[in-house]
Parts: structure tokens; C-alpha cells; sequence
């Protein structure tokens, strides 16, 4: 009798094992759908090619004014500011010579 | 039954793998630098900007800078509790927003100028509001705190005046209403934390796209209005630190813990270029030899370029701390964790000069919206103003 129960107690935890995996495969299935259903996306997803990429890039950085390349975009000193600034506001700054006032 | 499936789904995930890797083999036809052989360098190789200001406040490392979207004000943040607004031309400082809490990883300015973030350890995303009096000038006063990640906030910038993204080290991005002071939506999909993000506000192209870059070596290409990321580009075994959108906003550029700096285009779904200072070096080592071996000078080659091939030796963990692109996407500036900051001509590939001077490392490179100046953030507690 005791050997039969044993059997029986077994068998329903054998069906729980299995219950438990059969669900971690279908949660596992959907993840994987989701992927494909991704992949499939991307897959269609329109691309140009790399060359011409590279041309609009190209004529982006042609086109663009860059004043931080003055070989291509000179830029006189009433446009830089920065320049401006250097010369009219803090001419006294830059030099070596003025240093603070001494009291004696 | 389920079993047989998943081996079925898991075989059609492995075939479309491969097709989307040869559709991009495919496109992948050509890199940057062989389209653009034609370009012409830049004179001698080089560029030379000049230091046009140290701007002195803080007391301790400078974290993070940001520029205000007219150019006439630098955002500084540091862990002295502080953040500062100073007029890059003159130098002087504007204004001073305290903080409450002193471990700031990041700030931003919004484009209209109405609102300031800033962000760090305390997992907050904290929002400044600037108001504006004609007779008082500017004032500031916090106007929302958004909380809701569970771990430290890496970055955050705005998207438009009144939307700020945020990346977080609990491994999502999260967007955020300032006017509303809620949160609008989560972006999920990253497998580690993340360390960067790029909106594309200056050109107002594509701006609800941003770019974000983690610890799993992904970079993924966000649209706030569509649920999983868009795209997603695999750079590394190491973590992206620094992403940077190009301006014309269909490329960005990757640097990585490993050094190497990678350009990807969205609309060709692939790498389109790579920078490299170990390989840079290398070139330029071996160049510098044949040169000596001819002109029996060891002193040979630009002052600029031996300066690199002398620290190579010293160069100890070559990660990329920060990058950006000056106004037409001609020049990347990038920092690296033991080097200063290394401008690359990003048409031909090569580094054409680099900005030295301060004592420590820098940790912030940005350059001005209007294209006139660049500034770099130091953990030596001061920012340098770049100019022509």
C-alpha cells in the first residue's frame, strides 16, 4: 500500500516538472516570435548604400559653414567675436607686462 | 508540440540573422575615407585652434558642459555642488545655480533656454526653471524633480523645450514632460547600463530620434514615438562611454572603453568608418621611421603629431571619454581617459591636431552650436575655451 502511494506521489510530481517546463517553452516561444517578428522588420527595412551615404555626408561637410576650419571658411575679425573680444576687451589680460597694483 | 516550435523559431531566427547580416554586407559597399579620396586634406594636415580663455570657478572636477542653442552661454556642472552660467566671449560668470545634490553626473540646457537639468548619483533627474525678467535678467528655481530610476541617471538631454530624455544605469531610458512633470514613457531594451545619450536638437532633423549607448556594447537608435528601439548596432566587448549624433543627423559616432571610435549611418544600416589612436600611432611610428632612416633627423615629422607618437608609450587605457563634431561634421573631437583631446578630420581619417593644456583628465568636449568655439571640461576643476 505504502509502495503504491509512493509510486502515485511521484508520478503527480513527474506531471508538475512537466507542466512547469511545458510553460517556460511557451514563454520561451513567444519570446523568440517576437525576435523573428523584429528580425523580419529589420530585414525589410529600406537601406541606402553605404556609398552614397558617404556622398550626402560629403556634401554636408562641404556645404556647412565650419568657422573651426579657417581654411575652407575664413572668417574676417568683426565676424569672430572671439578674436573681437581678444583685442577690444581684454587687451590688458593677455599681456605680461600688467600685473596687480602694489600698495607701499 | 511547443518543443518542436521553438526549435522551429529558433531555426528562422538563426537563417534571418544571417540574411539581414548578408543585406548589410550588401550595402556596406564602400567605407568614408574611399568616397572621399577626392576631398582635399586639410593644409599640412593639421589644424591649430588657439586657447582662448580658462574660465576659473569651481573647486572640483567639472562633469559635465552644455551650450545654450544661441551660443552666447556655457552650462558647467561639478561636483563642487555647483553649476555655473558664463559668457564664453568674455569669460565672466553669469549666474550660479546651486544644487541639492553635489554628485552631478550631467546637465543640459534646453533649446529655447527655459529650462536647465541636471542629474546624477541621487537617481533624480532635477529641473531648473530659467525666468526670464527684462529689468532683473535671469533667475532660476527648481520646477520639477523626476524620480523613477532606479539607478544613477548617466545622462540627459532635452528634446525639445519641454521633453528631456534621460539614461540610467538601471539599463532603460526614460522620457519626461516638464511642463506636465511626468513621466511620458520608458525605453527598454538594453542589456547593461547605460552611459550615453545623443539627442539631435541643434539641426532639427529628426528630433524625436536619439541614440543611446551601454555597457553591453549595443547602440541603439530610439524613435519616442514607436515602442522597441528602431535600430541597434553591436560595436564592442566594452562599454560605449560617449555617442554623438552627427549633425546632419542620419550618422552618429560610438567611442568605446577600447578606444576606438566608430561612425554608423542609420539610413545604410551600417559602420561607415573608425578611428583608432593605437592604429594612428602605429602608422605614424612606422612613418616617423622611414623618415628618420631618410632624413637622419629623430626629430622628424609635424611638432604636433611627435607629440602623439612620444605619449604612445605612456598610453596606458586609451577609453574615449567624449566626442563631438564641430558645425558641418568636418572635425570629431574626441578625449581619451590618459590623452588629451584629439581632433580627427573625419572625411580623410586622420588626426589633424589636438587640444592640450589642462592638468588632468578632461571629461567633457562640446562645441558651440554657432560653430565659432569648442570647450573642454576638466576634472583639474577648469574649461577651456577653443577658438579660431
Amino acid at each position: 500500500m505504502k509502495f503504491i502511494l509512493g509510486f502515485f506521489i511521484k508520478m503527480s510530481e513527474l506531471d508538475v516538472n512537466e507542466s512547469i517546463q511545458e510553460r517556460i517553452n511557451i514563454i520561451k516561444l513567444r519570446r523568440i516570435e517576437e525576435l523573428n517578428a523584429r528580425l523580419r522588420k529589420t530585414l525589410l527595412r529600406e537601406r541606402i548604400s553605404a556609398s552614397n551615404a558617404s556622398y550626402l555626408i560629403i556634401n554636408y561637410t562641404k556645404e556647412t559653414p565650419d568657422y573651426l576650419v579657417p581654411s575652407l571658411w575664413p572668417m574676417t575679425t568683426e565676424q569672430n567675436k572671439y578674436r573681437r573680444s581678444r583685442q577690444t576687451i581684454r587687451p590688458i589680460s593677455n599681456s605680461n607686462d600688467v600685473g596687480c597694483c602694489t600698495i607701499t | 508540440m511547443t518543443f518542436d516550435a521553438l526549435v522551429t523559431e529558433k531555426n528562422t531566427a538563426r537563417s534571418l540573422y544571417k540574411e539581414i547580416e548578408s543585406v548589410r554586407k550588401r550595402t556596406n559597399d564602400i567605407d568614408l575615407t574611399s568616397a572621399a579620396i577626392d576631398v582635399s586634406p586639410l593644409p599640412d594636415h593639421r589644424l591649430s585652434l588657439r586657447n582662448h580663455d580658462t574660465l576659473k570657478g569651481h573647486i572640483d572636477k567639472v562633469v559635465d558642459i552644455d551650450w545654450s542653442s544661441d551660443s552666447s552661454r556655457l552650462l558647467s556642472g561639478s561636483q563642487d555642488g555647483l553649476m555655473l552660467l558664463w559668457d564664453p566671449v568674455s569669460g565672466y560668470k553669469k549666474h550660479v545655480i546651486p544644487l541639492q545634490n553635489q554628485w552631478i553626473l550631467t546637465c543640459a540646457y534646453s533649446p529655447k533656454r527655459n529650462y536647465i537639468a541636471s542629474a546624477g548619483l541621487d537617481n533624480a533627474c532635477t529641473i531648473h526653471r530659467v525666468h526670464k525678467d527684462p529689468e532683473y535678467g535671469e533667475s532660476f528655481s527648481t520646477s520639477s524633480v523626476f524620480k523613477g530610476h532606479t539607478a544613477y541617471i548617466s545622462a540627459c538631454q532635452f528634446l525639445s523645450d519641454d521633453c528631456i530624455v534621460t539614461g540610467s544605469g538601471d539599463m532603460t531610458c526614460a522620457l519626461w514632460d516638464c511642463k506636465r512633470a511626468t513621466k511620458s514613457r520608458d525605453f527598454v531594451d538594453h542589456l547593461g547600463d547605460i552611459l550615453c545619450l545623443s539627442t539631435n536638437v541643434e539641426s532639427q532633423m529628426n528630433p524625436n530620434i536619439f541614440v543611446s549607448g551601454a555597457a553591453d556594447g549595443y547602440a541603439r537608435v530610439w524613435d519616442v514615438r514607436q515602442q522597441p528601439s528602431s535600430q541597434s548596432f553591436y560595436t564592442s566587448g566594452t562599454d560605449i562611454n560617449c555617442i554623438r549624433m552627427f549633425p546632419m543627423g542620419h550618422t552618429f559616432a560610438a567611442g568605446s572603453d577600447d578606444g576606438v571610435i566608430r561612425l554608423y549611418d542609420m539610413r545604410a544600416d551600417c559602420q561607415i568608418s573608425t578611428f583608432s589612436l593605437h592604429d594612428e600611432m602605429k602608422a605614424f611610428a612606422s612613418q616617423s621611421q622611414v623618415y628618420r632612416e631618410t632624413q637622419g633627423n629623430s626629430f622628424g615629422g609635424s611638432p604636433e603629431r611627435s607629440s602623439i607618437n612620444t605619449s604612445y608609450s605612456s598610453l596606458y587605457s586609451p577609453g574615449v571619454n567624449s566626442l563631438d563634431f564641430s558645425r558641418s561634421g568636418r572635425i570629431l573631437f574626441s578625449c581619451y581617459a590618459d590623452y588629451g583631446c584629439v581632433m580627427w578630420d573625419v572625411l580623410k581619417c586622420e588626426a589633424v591636431g589636438m587640444l592640450g593644456g589642462h592638468q588632468s583628465k578632461i571629461s567633457q568636449v562640446r562645441s558651440s552650436p554657432d560653430g565659432m568655439a569648442i570647450a573642454t571640461a576638466s576634472w583639474d576643476s577648469t574649461i577651456k575655451i577653443w577658438a579660431v
